[in-house]
């Protein structure tokens, strides 16, 4: 036996540390939509954080549960970060409107329960 | 015990208590990723969703896709020792040869060679299985009969099946302490996964045949079967590089890893 085996623990190691950094490198989405698809106009983005979206059936939950409002024009949902960009037509909608939107309680055979939370807005 | 054993052994008990922990902390109440976050499967079962409409499927993120990528170059370069090294499920299932034969004194059963060479491609069928619904459902539909999820969720994870997912565990608990490593060699989809990069494995273990002398221990080491004693490099994709050959080995030279 000669130093050689050393390798493969040095290799985990590294790889371990890579696998763990590497995440923060990437972003991809785990629900992308279009609620308006025609529209043209000039938008605004709000990036949310929200509490109670973490995977594709939470994120579809919240597309959902916002669909009517007017004046939205896309979502981009990212779970594992429970963030949601939304793009909307600012001369419509505001962000607080989303925000309140986003917080409505559902109706539930136990009573109105809120599923999501807004932790946090930017808008730009 | 060898120094590189003593390592790996040290290897095995950080990645199973930090699995636990996470275990411990979903139990608890914590506000914390589950084991689901860090399973490299899930990076694996998510490739597909990305290509076809570039999002993950389910609860997948980018730390599932990030490890996926990091154990794909780590066969690559080390075969499969990810499987020795670092699961937890292996470390516990070695566990259990290491308590029939050293604690209970009783011998190792193992599947008749003929019943063995057809039972190993069951994890193929597994690993197509879990592509097939997982895509087709957008949901990690096989959490519910993950062994692994269900042990390292204390049996609160969510998706799993009521009873259902307990059965399933203590089946492969059953299974694998009383024929050696079963879980591993005829059902883990990321075992189905890694073996054609296995094949190209840079690092593997190689026998010094003239050296050799022709004792058998190394044959007798190894968990996976291989009769290392009648090769000269081991490419055989299941091995997991957990050098019990190496370390078991008292002829001096005949035994090391090389590419």
């Amino acid at each position: 036996m000669t130093w050689k085996v050393w390798i493969i623990p040095v290799v985990i190691v590294a790889l371990s540390f890579a696998g763990l950094l590497g995440a923060k490198q990437i972003s991809l989405p785990t629900l992308t939509y279009m609620f308006d698809k025609e529209f043209r106009g000039e938008t605004a983005t709000a990036k949310l954080t929200v509490d109670g979206v973490r995977c594709y059936g939470t994120a579809n939950a919240l597309r959902e549960h916002i669909a009517s409002l007017p004046g939205l024009v896309s979502m981009v949902a990212y779970g594992g970060r429970h963030r949601v960009d939304l793009q909307y037509d600012p001369r419509r909608l505001m962000p607080e409107q989303i925000t309140e939107s986003i917080e409505r309680p559902v109706s539930t055979p136990q009573g109105p329960v809120a599923f999501f939370k807004v932790v946090s807005v930017d808008v730009n | 015990m060898t120094p590189i054993r003593i390592v790996r052994k040290a290897f095995q008990v950080f990645f199973l208590a930090a699995t636990v922990s996470l275990t411990v902390k979903l139990l608890a109440g914590v506000r914390a990723p589950t084991v689901e976050y860090y399973c490299p499967m899930g990076g694996v079962v998510s490739l597909w969703g990305l290509v076809r409409k570039q999002q993950f499927i389910c609860a997948l993120s980018e730390m599932n896709l990030s490890l996926a990528l990091a154990l794909f170059a780590g066969v690559l370069l080390t075969k499969k020792s990810f499987c020795s090294w670092v699961c937890p499920l292996g470390t516990i299932f070695e566990g259990f040869s290491w308590t029939r034969s050293k604690v209970m004194r009783r011998e190792v059963l193992r599947v008749p060679d003929k019943a063995d060479a057809v039972l190993k491609y069951v994890k193929y069928a597994v690993l197509v299985a879990i592509f097939l619904l997982s895509y087709r459902a957008s949901e990690l539909v096989f959490r519910g009969y993950d062994p692994f999820y269900t042990l390292f969720t204390g049996g609160k994870g969510h998706g799993l099946i009521p009873t259902v997912s307990l059965v399933v565990l203590g089946v492969v608990l059953v299974g694998t302490f009383v024929f050696e490593m079963a879980w591993c060699r005829y059902l883990c989809p990321l075992g189905a996964v890694m073996d054609p990069l296995s094949k190209l494995g840079l690092l593997k273990v190689k026998r010094n045949g003239p050296a050799c002398s022709d004792c058998g221990a190394c044959d007798r080491a190894c968990l996976q079967r291989i009769p290392v004693s009648r090769l000269g490099k081991v490419t055989r994709v299941d091995c997991t590089n957990c050098l019990a050959c190496v370390s078991r080995c008292k002829t001096p030279g005949a035994m090391d890893v090389g590419v």
